[in-house]
């Protein structure tokens, strides 16, 4: 430990250096006198005496800074001393030092941006206790599993710690004080909170003897706390409403807990067998073949993850086969091949997150290509700075200083760009990160994110930081140490500088084509989104409001129901501006509903079971086909006749047609229709999209809503002319005038909701393009300071050209076409290289090649345009040179 | 670099020794000291005893006050603290040992043939 002491002593000395360097002084100055006494009792004459002395001390200085080596700590002494040199010089040129750390900004922002949000989306583990020891199980290749079989893993297993099982409810209807809102909910087995290890935030998290049948109570979120109960201290013993079942608020997670669902917070947490006082005669807890519950446990410790697999699969397939004893013949099928896998849940349950993550991980690659960028502009400015600084750097090397303590020095002076662009970027990170959060949870499904930026980001950041500053501090100090020392001294420019110049043209081409590249790429997204939005749907898409409620939320029967949606149907009917108004159970463009059914008899002919013809139905109120423009090719639609005492009617699409009838006449045929019974085709339309833009062609079903029980969700579509603001206020005010505990949701216009619906590659598209213009920035950038060095060092040449008479523009003409050449020379390199590299991301493409000639076109179009405008500015310059000035310098 | 770890290293132990046998003393006359002792033969440069009797210091050796000298002359007294004489001992054994050690592979008596 005796170093630690002198450390720790030498430590001080960095501080109390004043005192200590008087002390050194008088110590030395005894040690002459008494050395020089000696001397001349010994017979010199006082000067060679005190010669002598200094000689055998070899040398006052010397000695002093030797001692001074020892005293402090050098090491950090001297990295003191490079730092506030290093920050003289970047103060001293502001110029190159804001856009050094500016670039680095933009590129380190753009990284960590991308990694937050692919951090929230599928890195971040679970804020729960030891959440590697999580798994969630899979049967048959199923998430969901049914209640008996839960309980017999839950009772049966010995390699778990715990288990629970946990469904999310899409929507509840939470009257809090007289006011309805719509709020996410899950609903869990009694160990959720236990086997996570979470500790409430306030008054008590659920336990086992919350969920048996008739408990009314509920845990919820930190965040609907503070949104809902503006974070009411009192909140614990509250009573609120949920779907019209009093329930009592017994406590809040912790702030960061949003649930096991990564993207889908969940507002209220509720018991298991909740569920029975939310849906009447739900059936499901003896249900063996109902699957509807993900399973997650615990591993104990020390059990192996195969292990534990063997023990739990021979548990699922053992209950499988006795279950199966009872089951039907498909379900019988099923339990024989099916098995159990255990896969990790450290990061939480797959949602639609996921389906983020591979634009994300593309998007990670961009951002690196800009920081790439932006390093190689951050290593030609320090080289041409260093050019500048030739003459300090010969003398520094002519008096003495090494060439790594140089190098050190100038990694100094990156390193301080990169750590206050790196800072400024982790800014930029945090503000752009919230945006894009916002602008993914603004999608038609709300995905909710936590982009506060956590260790890893700060890792990363870091991480990313250091090794630009490697990146782009490195080769320029290797390379400007490296000078010929007397060629520096005297201002000589030596065969050295050209070389140099060959290093910055090779930058500012990688640049060009690098930025080339993503340009091109955000040109191929962004007419990838213009593709998808221009696909023809089937219907139009102008000027319709939609929006969705559903009754069985107030836990309405099914004769009021179907008087609930008449008397919307007929009050927004009449509203002004409202040309049309429908009803319809499919909401158009999202992919939550898709109804599916089948039939085996047409026109009283019995298809065997193989020749079953299955198709997707909607169910619509009369109107819904000329309100959404979908023709009609022959028949009628529905209309006042069919009531539910009149005979059966159906509508049924081209596809629908073809598959049934084949290419008889379908009019007046029948089919059997499943739960509606034997129906008869009354009409046939063209082919609509059923829900998603991208959905292939299908046969559809339509049957009227006067004809059909239905008690859950119902979406209203209205046509309307004039503003859509003041029209959803109205809808609103009218709805509330029928029932005022109704929620109405997802109050959205038709075009809105496809935009939406391509959340994914709008984001894409939108990053692609920006950080495709940053990079484009970014060489301009480089560009234009290569250009700009180029017409400073050979000012006196082009005096000396002007002199003989070279006219202004064609100096400028030798500029431009200089960086034509670098320009050319990246596009050349670009071109190809884009259309290989965005083969690996052609999946994210759609109606188009890589080598689309428009954005092909259009991207080396502007790259040239911006590229040349940057390279203008310096040419002008060029041709402004005075050759008397010029040739006047030196 | 080992070349001047090991001078280092046993300049320190000549001044602990030094300090040991003589006393309290100041820089000059510690190396004054080890010339004599040496009988000469060791020609220091007396500017490399400061930063290694700062080492000693720094590692809690020795200790040094303010006082006057023989003749009069404000100077810097260096004594042994406990943990130095210690330190003595400990060093002057291994010395002892290492040039054992060592003249067992220097005198020709010793080697086997």
């Amino acid at each position: 430990m005796r170093w630690l002491r002198a450390a720790l002593v030498r430590l001080r000395g960095l501080f109390a250096s004043d005192r200590l360097e008087r002390e050194l002084e008088d110590e030395l100055d005894a040690h002459l006198r008494m050395h020089v006494d000696d001397n001349i009792r010994a017979g010199l004459a006082p000067d060679e005496a005190r010669r002598q002395a200094i000689l055998a001390l070899g040398g006052i200085e010397q000695t002093k800074e030797r001692y001074r080596d020892r005293r402090g700590l050098p090491v950090l002494e001297h990295v003191a001393q490079d730092l506030r040199y290093g920050l003289r010089a970047l103060r001293k040129s502001p110029g190159f030092a804001g856009v050094a750390v500016l670039t680095t900004a933009l590129g380190i922002g753009a990284n960590t941006v991308v990694f937050t949000l692919l951090n929230a989306a599928i890195l971040r583990p679970l804020p729960v206790h030891e959440p590697d020891q999580l798994v969630y199980l899979q049967g048959g290749g199923n998430s969901y599993f049914s209640y008996p079989l839960f309980e017999r893993l839950r009772d049966r297993s010995h390699t778990l710690d715990g288990v629970f099982a946990t469904t999310l409810l899409e929507r509840v209807n939470v009257v809090v004080d007289s006011h309805a809102g719509v709020a996410s909910g899950t609903l869990v087995s009694g160990d959720y909170f236990s086997v996570l290890g979470l500790a409430p935030y306030l008054g008590r998290l659920l336990t086992p003897d919350d969920d048996r049948a008739g408990n009314t109570v509920a845990v919820i979120s930190y965040g609907f706390w503070r949104s809902r109960f503006g974070a009411d201290p009192a909140i614990v013993g509250k009573t609120v409403a949920v779907n019209s079942v009093p329930v009592t608020i017994v406590g809040v997670t912790p702030p960061r807990f949003f649930g096991v669902t990564v993207g889908r917070s969940s507002d209220l947490t509720l018991p298991m067998r909740f569920r029975d006082r939310l849906y009447a005669g739900s059936g499901r807890w003896d249900q063996p073949f109902i699957t509807w519950l993900q399973i997650v446990a615990r591993l104990r410790p020390g059990v192996l993850h195969d292990d534990a697999r063997a023990e739990l699969d021979g548990i699922y397939r053992q209950s499988l086969s006795e279950f199966a004893m009872t089951a039907n013949e498909t379900d019988r099928r099923m339990a024989q091949n099916a098995h159990m896998e255990v896969l990790p849940a450290s990061t939480g349950l797959a949602s639609g997150v996921q389906r983020f993550a591979p634009a994300l991980r593309l998007l990670m690659w961009i951002a690196g290509v800009v920081l790439l960028i932006a390093c190689a502009n951050s290593a030609n400015l320090l080289l041409a700075r260093s050019e500048a600084r030739q003459r300090e750097i010969a003398i520094r090397l002519a008096l003495g200083a090494s060439r790594a303590r140089l190098i050190r020095q100038f990694l100094t002076e990156s390193a301080l760009v990169g750590a206050i662009g790196g800072t400024l970027g982790l800014v930029f990170a945090v503000w752009g990160s919230q945006a894009l959060t916002t602008m993914v949870s603004a999608g038609p499904i709300p995905l909710l994110l936590d982009a506060a930026p956590d260790v890893r980001v700060l890792a990363f950041t870091g991480l990313v930081s250091v090794a630009t500053v490697l990146l782009f501090g490195l080769a320029p100090a290797w390379r400007a140490t490296a000078s010929d020392r007397s060629a520096g001294l005297y201002g000589l420019r030596s065969a050295t500088g050209t070389a140099r110049l060959g290093w910055n043209n090779t930058l500012v081409v990688t640049q060009v084509a690098l930025s080339l590249v993503l340009v091109i790429a955000a040109g191929l997204f962004i007419r990838t989104v213009n593709n998808l939005l221009a696909v023809d749907a089937g219907y139009s898409r102008q000027n319709v409001l939609m929006f969705s409620t559903d009754a069985s939320l107030l836990r309405y029967g099914a004769t009021e129901t179907r008087a609930l949606y008449d008397s919307i149907l007929n009050a927004i009917e009449t509203l002004p501006g409202v040309s049309r108004a429908t009803a319809s159970f499919v909401r158009p463009i999202d992919s939550t509903i898709y109804l599916v059914g089948g039939t085996g008899i047409v026109d009283g002919r019995t298809l065997d079971v193989d020749h079953r013809i299955r198709f997707a139905f909607n169910v619509v109120s009369p109107g819904y086909f000329s309100g959404l423009d979908v023709p009609l090719v022959m028949g009628r639609d529905f209309g006042p006749q069919d009531t539910a005492a009149s005979p059966k009617v159906t509508i049924i699409n081209e596809t629908m047609a073809r598959q049934l009838f084949s290419a008889n006449n379908p009019l007046g045929r029948r089919f059997d229709g499943g739960d509606a019974g034997e129906v008869e085709v009354v009409g046939v339309v063209k082919d609509t999209k059923y829900g998603n833009l991208l959905d292939a062609p299908r046969g559809v079903v339509y049957f009227p809503i006067s004809q059909t029980p239905w008690e859950y969700q119902v979406t209203f579509l209205l046509r309307y002319t004039g503003a859509v603001g003041p029209l959803t206020e109205t809808v609103r005010r009218k709805v509330a005038a029928i029932d005022p505990n109704l929620p109405i949701y997802r109050i959205n216009t038709l075009e809105a909701e496809a935009r939406q619906s391509l959340l994914r590659q709008r984001l894409l598209a939108a990053m692609s393009m920006l950080f495709g213009a940053t990079a484009l920035l970014l060489a301009c950038v480089g560009l234009y300071g290569l250009m700009s060095f180029a017409v400073a060092r050979r000012s006196k040449e082009i005096g000396v050209r002007m002199a003989l008479g070279a006219r202004r523009g064609e100096v400028l003409w030798m500029i431009v076409r200089e960086s034509l050449r670098l320009i050319g020379a990246g596009i050349i390199i670009g071109v190809p290289s884009a259309v290989l590299l965005m083969r690996l991301a052609r999946s994210f493409l759609f109606g188009l090649t890589t080598a689309d000639p428009l954005t092909l076109a259009t991207s080396v179009a502007a790259l040239t345009v911006v590229a040349l405008s940057a390279a203008y500015v310096p040419g002008r310059r060029a041709s402004r040179v005075d050759p008397m000035v010029a040739l006047r310098v030196e | 670099m080992a070349k001047s770890d090991v001078w280092q290293g046993t300049l320190a132990l000549m001044v602990l020794k030094t300090l040991e046998t003589m006393g309290p003393l100041h820089g000059y006359g510690i190396a004054r000291r080890i010339e004599q002792t040496s009988g000469d033969a060791l020609s220091i440069n007396y500017g490399t005893l400061y930063p290694a009797l700062l080492k000693l210091e720094q590692e809690g050796y020795i200790a040094s006050d303010w006082g006057m000298s023989a003749n009069n002359r404000r100077a810097k007294f260096y004594r042994l603290t406990r943990a130095g004489r210690k330190q003595v001992d400990r060093a002057a054994r291994e010395w002892d040992h290492t040039t054992a050690i060592l003249s067992r592979f220097l005198s020709p008596k010793e080697q086997s043939s």
